[in-house]
C-alpha cells in the first residue's frame, strides 16, 4: 500500500488528511515537526511526503532541503501545502526541492491528482 | 517664575485645571515678581522726553505667561506693572496727596494697558495656532510676530502715553514720538523675550547627545565672544550675528534661535548703554531703538527658519509614523488571515468528510445541512483571501507571476467552471472569437482571477439569459493587447450604481449582496490587478438591459506598470 508521510503540527489538519488519505487508500504517516519529519522520512522511507511549510522547530522549507541532501531520501517527492496567496511561499518551496506544491485549504481532487501524478506509476493504481 | 514644562498639548490648558488655588495664586504673584523687577530694569534705559524705555522685555514676559498659564497669569501682570511704574513715579516726584492720587491712576492705567495688550496679543496668537506651540511653523512665527508683537503691542503704548498725557507727565506734542519708543520698546521685547520663555516651557525636539551638548557649549561660547567683540569693543562686525542665529536656529531650533538672540540682545543693550556698541549715534537711547529694530528683524528671521524646520522635523515624523503603521497594518492582516484560514481549513475539511459520509448513508437532511455549512465556510474562506489580496495590494506587496500561457484555453477553462452556476439559473454561456488569438504574456492565476470574477458576477445577475464571452486581440502603436468582454443580459446597472461598482464592500444594494453573495470586494481586487499589469476594466449597464465588463490587458506585461500601479 501506498504510504504518505504528512508534516503537519496543526491537529485538526492532521486529523482531516490522514482521515482522506486513509479512505482514499493510503497509509498515512504523520509527523508533528521539521525535524521528526526528516527523522521519519529516512527511517520509514514513504512514497511522498505532504510537507506543510509553517512548522515549529525546523521549518518546512529547511526540512524538505535536508531530506532532499540525504541520498537515502532524495528520490521521494515532496509536495509543499502552502497558504493562500502568501506570495515568495512557493518560489521559496520550489527552491528548497518540493516537486509540487498545493494550496491550503486542501481541495481533495486536486491534491490527490498531483499525489498520483508524482508517485511512481506501478504504486498509482 | 518657572514656567512648567510641559508639551505642547497642554500648554494652552487654563492653569486651573491642573493647580490649586494657592499655587495658582503663588504663580500670579512670581508673574508680577519677575515683570516688575525686569520692568523695573527697563526704566534704566528711558529716553528723556517723556521718560519712556525703548528695551521692554516684560511685554514679553506678560504675552508668555498668558500664553502658557492662561487669563489667571493677567492679574500677575497688573500687579507687576502697577508696581514697578508706581515706584518710578516716587523716585523723582514730590510727594504730595495730589501727585499720590495722580501716579496711583496713572499706574493703573499703564498697568491696565499692559494687560490689555497681553491679553489680546494671546488671543489673536492663539486663534492663529490654536493647537499648541506658536512658533512651530514658519505660518505660526509670522502670524506669532504680527499679532503678538506688532499688533498686540499698540494697545499699552496708546493707553500708556495718553495716560502720561492726561497726568502731565507727557507733553501732548511728544506724544507721537512717546508713543513710538513705547511701541518699539514693547514690540521687541515681545520677540526676544516670549519666545525664549516658551520655548523653554515646550518639549524640544532635539535629543541632547555628547556631541549635540558640545555643539551647544561652542555654539554658546561663539555668541558670547561674538556679541563681547561686537558689543563690548565696538567692533562694526554686528553682522556676524546673522550667521550664529541661522547656526542656532538650523541646529537647535525655537530653543536654540531664541535663547541666542536673547543673549545677543541683552549683550546689545548692556554694550550701547556703556556706549561701546556699533549701533552708538548720539544718545543711549536712541541708540537702542536702531539696535533693537536690527536684533528683531534678525530674531524674527531666525525663528521663522526655526519654525520652518519644525513644521519638515513634524512631517518627516508623521511620515515615519504612517509607514511604521502601514507595515504594522499589513503584518497584523497577513497573520490575521493566516490564522483564520487554518480552523477554517479544518472547518471545511471535516465538512467535506461528513458530506461525504451523509452521502453514502443517504441522510439527505444532514446533506443539505452540511451543504449549507460548505457554503457558508466557502464564503468566509473566500472573504479572508479577499481581505489579504487587498491588504497587499494597499501595502504595494502584491507582486505579479509573469507567464506566457494561451488565452482561448484560459477562457474555455474559466467558461467550463462557470457552467453548472449558469445551468441552475438556466443561463446560457457562449464564448465568441475573432481571429487567432495566439498567447499572452501576463500572471495567468490573476487573469483568471478576474475573468472567473466578472463571469460569476454576470452568472449572478442573470436569470434565463445569455452570458457572452468574447476574445478579441487587437493591435495598437504602443504593442497587442487582449481585451475579453463579459456581457450578460441581466439585471443592468444605473450610472449610479456603475460609480460604486469599482470601490471596496460596496454591491450596487446591500441587499443584493444577500440575494447574490459575494464579498464585494473582488470587483475592486480585479481590478487592481488589471491595472498593475498595464490594463483595467471598464463597464458598460444600463437597468434593464444588461452589462458588458472589459478586461483590457496588454498582450505582454512587463514589470514597471506593476510597480508604479502598486505605489499609487
Amino acid at each position: 500500500m501506498t504510504r504518505i508521510l504528512y508534516v503537519e503540527d496543526n491537529e485538526d489538519n492532521i486529523y482531516v488528511v490522514k482521515n482522506r488519505f486513509t479512505r482514499a487508500g493510503f497509509t498515512v504517516l504523520v509527523a508533528t515537526d521539521g525535524e521528526q519529519g526528516v527523522a521519519m522520512a529516512a527511517a520509514e522511507k514513504p512514497d511522498l511526503i505532504l510537507m506543510d511549510l509553517r512548522l515549529p522547530v525546523v521549518d518546512g522549507w529547511e526540512a524538505t532541503r535536508r531530506i532532499k541532501a540525504q541520498p537515502e531520501t532524495r528520490h521521494i517527492p515532496v509536495i509543499a501545502l502552502t497558504a493562500h496567496a502568501m506570495t515568495g511561499d512557493r518560489e521559496k518551496a520550489l527552491a528548497a526541492g518540493c516537486d509540487d506544491f498545493d494550496t491550503k485549504p486542501v481541495e481533495m481532487p486536486r491534491l490527490l491528482e498531483k499525489v498520483r501524478a508524482l508517485l511512481p506509476k506501478k504504486d498509482a493504481s | 517664575m518657572r514656567a512648567p514644562r510641559t508639551n505642547a498639548v497642554e500648554i494652552f490648558m487654563p492653569y486651573i485645571v491642573h493647580h490649586s488655588f494657592t499655587s495658582r495664586a503663588v504663580a500670579i504673584i512670581l508673574i508680577a515678581v519677575l515683570y516688575g523687577v525686569v520692568a523695573k530694569l527697563s526704566f534704566l534705559f528711558t529716553i528723556p522726553p517723556g521718560n519712556i524705555s525703548p528695551v521692554f522685555p516684560a511685554a514679553g514676559i506678560a504675552l508668555a505667561a498668558v500664553l502658557i498659564l492662561g487669563r489667571p497669569a493677567l492679574i500677575g501682570v497688573w500687579l507687576g506693572s502697577f508696581v514697578a511704574n508706581g515706584i518710578s513715579f516716587f523716585d523723582h516726584t514730590m510727594m504730595s496727596t495730589g501727585t499720590i492720587v495722580s501716579g496711583l491712576l496713572v499706574s493703573s492705567c499703564i498697568g491696565v494697558g499692559a494687560t490689555l495688550s497681553a491679553g489680546v496679543g494671546a488671543q489673536l496668537v492663539q486663534r492663529f495656532s490654536p493647537h499648541g506651540d506658536p512658533l512651530d511653523s514658519g505660518w505660526h512665527v509670522v502670524s506669532f510676530i504680527v499679532l503678538g508683537a506688532l499688533v498686540g503691542c499698540l494697545i499699552s503704548p496708546t493707553v500708556g502715553v495718553l495716560s502720561l498725557a492726561a497726568g502731565g507727565y507727557v507733553s501732548w506734542e511728544n506724544f507721537g514720538y512717546s508713543w513710538l519708543t513705547w511701541w518699539l520698546g514693547d514690540a521687541s521685547g515681545v520677540i526676544f523675550a516670549a519666545p525664549l520663555i516658551l520655548a523653554w516651557s515646550l518639549q524640544p525636539h532635539f535629543r541632547s547627545t555628547p556631541l549635540r551638548v558640545l555643539e551647544a557649549t561652542a555654539l554658546a561660547g561663539s555668541v558670547l565672544a561674538m556679541s563681547a567683540i561686537v558689543f563690548g569693543r565696538n567692533v562694526p562686525l554686528e553682522y556676524m550675528m546673522i550667521p550664529l542665529l541661522l547656526w542656532s536656529a538650523f541646529r537647535f531650533g525655537t530653543r536654540g534661535a531664541a535663547t541666542s538672540a536673547a543673549v545677543i540682545s541683552l549683550c546689545a543693550v548692556i554694550g550701547t548703554s556703556q556706549g561701546t556698541s556699533p549701533f552708538f549715534k548720539a544718545s543711549v537711547n536712541e541708540s537702542l531703538l536702531y539696535v533693537q529694530a536690527f536684533l528683531s528683524i534678525v530674531t524674527t528671521t531666525a525663528l521663522m527658519l526655526a519654525g520652518v524646520l519644525c513644521e519638515r522635523y513634524r512631517a518627516e515624523q508623521s511620515q515615519r509614523e504612517f509607514q511604521a503603521a502601514t507595515q504594522a497594518k499589513s503584518a497584523f492582516l497577513a497573520n490575521m488571515s493566516h490564522e483564520l484560514r487554518t480552523p477554517l481549513t479544518a472547518i471545511i475539511g471535516m465538512t467535506e468528510m461528513l458530506l461525504e459520509d451523509a452521502r453514502d448513508l443517504k441522510r439527505d437532511d444532514e446533506v443539505e445541512s452540511l451543504e449549507r455549512v460548505l457554503r457558508a465556510s466557502g464564503h468566509l474562506l473566500a472573504l479572508v483571501n479577499d481581505i489579504l489580496d487587498l491588504s497587499k495590494i494597499e501595502a504595494g506587496k502584491m507582486e505579479l507571476d509573469l507567464e506566457t500561457f494561451p488565452v482561448m484555453a484560459q477562457i474555455e477553462d474559466v467558461a467550463n467552471t462557470l457552467q453548472p452556476l449558469a445551468a441552475k439559473g438556466g443561463n446560457e454561456i457562449v464564448v465568441n472569437c475573432t481571429g487567432d488569438i495566439g498567447t499572452m504574456h501576463a500572471d495567468e492565476r490573476r487573469v483568471r482571477q478576474a475573468l472567473l470574477n466578472l463571469g460569476s458576477n454576470a452568472v449572478k445577475f442573470t436569470e434565463h439569459g445569455t452570458i457572452t464571452i468574447a476574445v478579441e486581440r487587437r493591435s495598437s502603436d504602443g504593442g497587442d493587447w487582449i481585451v475579453i468582454h463579459v456581457g450578460d443580459t441581466g439585471v443592468g446597472m444605473t450610472p449610479g450604481e456603475r460609480a460604486k461598482l469599482f470601490t471596496e464592500f460596496t454591491q450596487a444594494e446591500s441587499s443584493m449582496a444577500r440575494k447574490f453573495g459575494g464579498t464585494g470586494l473582488g470587483l475592486a481586487i480585479s481590478r487592481h490587478f488589471c491595472r498593475m499589469m498595464g490594463g483595467d476594466i471598464t463597464v458598460e449597464s444600463a437597468p434593464g438591459r444588461g452589462s458588458t465588463f472589459s478586461i483590457q490587458l496588454p498582450a505582454t506585461v512587463t514589470v514597471e506598470p506593476a510597480a508604479s500601479a502598486a505605489a499609487s
